[in-house]
């Protein structure tokens, strides 16, 4: 008896080599894609906006501003299913000098400050995120000869295996561009939750194909959805955030470049969406002030605090998880959950 | 209760056998000895009252670097020295490809540099004590170390002093720069215990020590080759090339503040970036005729010439 007791355990641990694991993995959701291949908008390879230096001839338009608007791209992706990660993949072509690539992700996170010492560039943040509509991609490019993914099937890298002459292989990273920004600004590493990724790709080869790989890192929590904005623009990054940040942006650099690619909130529909260039009232409602507030150096808690009080006001509570609509939409964090300094 | 004992009997040995499994790996702490030629460890000052003098002298041997590698091409290949051979050059950015060392290690580190002045300066395992420190660059190279006013320093006690205060140090040990270890185990602590010393035939030698060293072979079982080269401290200060001054201890004391300087991390990966003329190189080996020493077996125990001047 206690032989075919220790033969069903046997059995039992035999069956967990068929454990898949998927159901820790969100589930794809129909007309959503995990993995999207995107070209311009007439097709082709996407073509490097030249974002001008404002003029000042038309007060009231911003050249830089309005460039990078009609050249921003908004997809949406969404989860594959498995452990397969999903993303994003488009081509340009070398133009002979620098390239930037830059990605915004729903939507905009930071780390509630609780301390009660700092000065501006902490007391701003006093007021918590909410980080459930906040999604996270890594940016990779490099010269699409060296990418082992499949355009639109399956995520790849830039990842090629040298053999020196001992027969050994080494892997090398063929990726051609270092990420700028990151949640601390760390130029060695991917940028975090909701921030903008970008890179500078210097002396690109004219005519040779570039690819672009967006890894999904996250998906926003609240939908399973991520909508991103997508710029690619000649010259190097960090003349363009400085020519193209809205006038909104604050003194603090890094957070201008949140302010470069506006409006990636977009509801999902039914389908995925690829949109050409920005479009007003597109987005989530307030969704743009929440992030030109985000960008302004300004304290978070005025936005915050009116998002609240007016959402008490109308008797709505903010449904963090899985909001529906606009009333539910809370882009702020609950404030009634905010520690104190020192406490957790 | 009887089939139960068979059972539990044969599990156990079955589960014992994982405990055996060989994984294959073959890691060693591989050693071996360096021999600096004498005109490696010589040089001629010129005096400021004009006289020429020619020293030869153990302080003259930098840092030594011993590199595990693939292979070692010789001169006028890859370098107009002989140099290991390197991976591609992928980017516009990069001068060399990178040459993917196995492993490796030092004969001798930047540390302790407790004086902004000491920075990138002083390898240990060179001076038998902080006096000779001071006098070696006060007298020989004629460029003394610095104190925190700018005035030279002609006091070892000061250095040591200093060092002491500097880094929180209790014992000449910790700062780790001079002799304070038996290593011929002669009973004396002395110059021949140094990380080099001078042979009978007028060369020097000194050991290096490779920890934890994963053994690589190609398919006929010829092993890795070993590659050496030595920083030769530059004309005038004698400072190091190969060091990083924005890298190691930072260093906060006073009106003191500065960054120890370490070695830079992808030095084996891309020594030519870092090595100039005036330094020395393992080229051609006379007893066997390979370029670098190329392993046959984890247990070989090299003699490595560095014996290639780069002009």
């Amino acid at each position: 008896m206690r032989i075919q007791t220790v033969g069903l355990a046997a059995l039992a641990f035999v069956a967990g080599c068929s454990f898949s694991g998927d159901f820790l993995f969100p589930g794809a959701i129909d007309g959503v894609p995990a993995v999207l291949h995107i070209e311009a908008e007439g097709g082709g390879p996407i073509i490097p906006v030249v974002v001008p230096v404002d003029d000042d001839t038309t007060p009231d338009v911003n050249e830089a501003v309005e460039a990078v608007r009609g050249a921003t791209v908004y997809v949406e992706l969404g989860p594959s299913g498995d452990a397969a990660v999903s993303g994003l993949t488009f081509n340009f072509e070398g133009t002979g000098g620098s390239v930037c690539v830059l990605a915004d992700p729903e939507l905009v996170y930071w780390n509630q400050a609780v301390g009660t010492q700092g000065g501006a560039s902490t007391t701003r943040w006093r007021f918590p995120d909410n980080p459930y509509d906040d999604g996270d991609v890594d940016l990779n490019a490099g010269l699409s000869v060296y990418y082992t993914g499949t355009e639109g099937e399956r995520m790849g890298n830039f990842a090629v295996q040298y053999q020196d002459s001992l027969g050994n292989t080494v892997p090398i990273n063929l990726v051609a561009c270092t990420i700028a920004a990151d949640v601390t600004f760390n130029p060695t590493a991917h940028a975090g939750r909701g921030a903008p990724e970008y890179c500078t790709i210097s002396n690109t080869q004219p005519g040779v194909s570039y690819t672009v790989a967006l890894d999904v890192f996250s998906l926003p929590p609240d939908d399973n959805r991520l909508s991103l904005g997508l710029l690619l623009a000649d010259g190097g990054c960090n003349p363009l955030i400085e020519r193209a940040a809205p006038a909104i942006a604050g003194v603090l650099e890094h957070v201008n470049e949140e302010c470069i690619i506006m409006g990636e909130a977009i509801p999902g529909g039914a389908e995925g969406f690829v949109y050409y260039g920005y479009e007003a009232d597109r987005s989530w409602a307030r969704s743009e002030d929440f992030e030109a507030r985000f960008c302004s150096g300004d304290p978070m808690r005025a936005f915050c605090t009116d998002e609240f009080d007016a959402k008490s006001e109308a008797g709505l509570d903010c449904d963090y998880y899985t909001p529906e609509n606009d009333d539910e939409k809370c882009y702020c964090g609950d404030a009634r959950s905010t520690p104190t300094g020192g406490a957790f | 209760m009887f089939r139960t004992s068979i059972a539990l009997g044969l599990l156990l040995p079955a589960l014992a056998t994982g405990c055996a499994w060989d994984e294959g790996l073959e890691i060693r702490n591989m050693t071996g000895t360096v021999v600096i030629p004498r005109e490696a460890a010589t040089r001629t000052f010129q005096r400021s009252d004009g006289t020429v003098e020619e020293v030869t002298d153990v302080r003259l041997i930098g840092p030594v670097y011993v590199g595990l590698y693939p292979s070692v091409q010789p001169e006028d290949t890859v370098q107009r020295y002989p140099h290991p051979e390197v991976g591609p050059l992928f980017s516009a950015d990069l001068s060399i490809g990178d040459a993917y060392p196995y492993g490796g290690t030092t004969i001798g580190t930047f540390r302790s540099a407790c004086l902004k002045d000491m920075a990138c300066r002083i390898p240990s395992g060179r001076f038998y004590d902080f006096q000779e420190m001071a006098d070696w660059f006060a007298d020989t190279l004629e460029s003394p170390i610095k104190d925190i006013y700018d005035q030279p320093i002609t006091s070892g006690e000061l250095i040591r002093q200093t060092c002491f205060s500097t880094l929180n140090y209790t014992s000449d040990a910790e700062i780790g720069l001079t002799v304070t270890s038996d290593r011929n185990e002669d009973g004396v602590l002395d110059h021949e215990d140094l990380d080099f010393v001078e042979r009978t035939d007028g060369n020097f030698e000194g050991e290096f020590l490779i920890w934890q060293q994963e053994y690589a072979t190609n398919a006929d079982g010829q092993g890795f080759t070993l590659w050496a080269f030595m920083d030769s401290p530059a004309p005038g200060d004698g400072a190091f090339s190969t060091c990083d001054s924005t890298r190691g201890r930072q260093v906060d004391e006073y009106a003191e503040d500065f960054r120890a300087g370490a070695v830079y991390q992808d030095l084996l990966n891309r020594p030519s970036v870092r090595l100039n003329r005036g330094d020395w190189v393992a080229g051609q080996q006379e007893a066997t005729g390979d370029y670098g020493y190329i392993y046959q077996s984890p247990d070989d125990l090299p003699e490595i010439w560095i014996n290639w001047q780069i002009d």
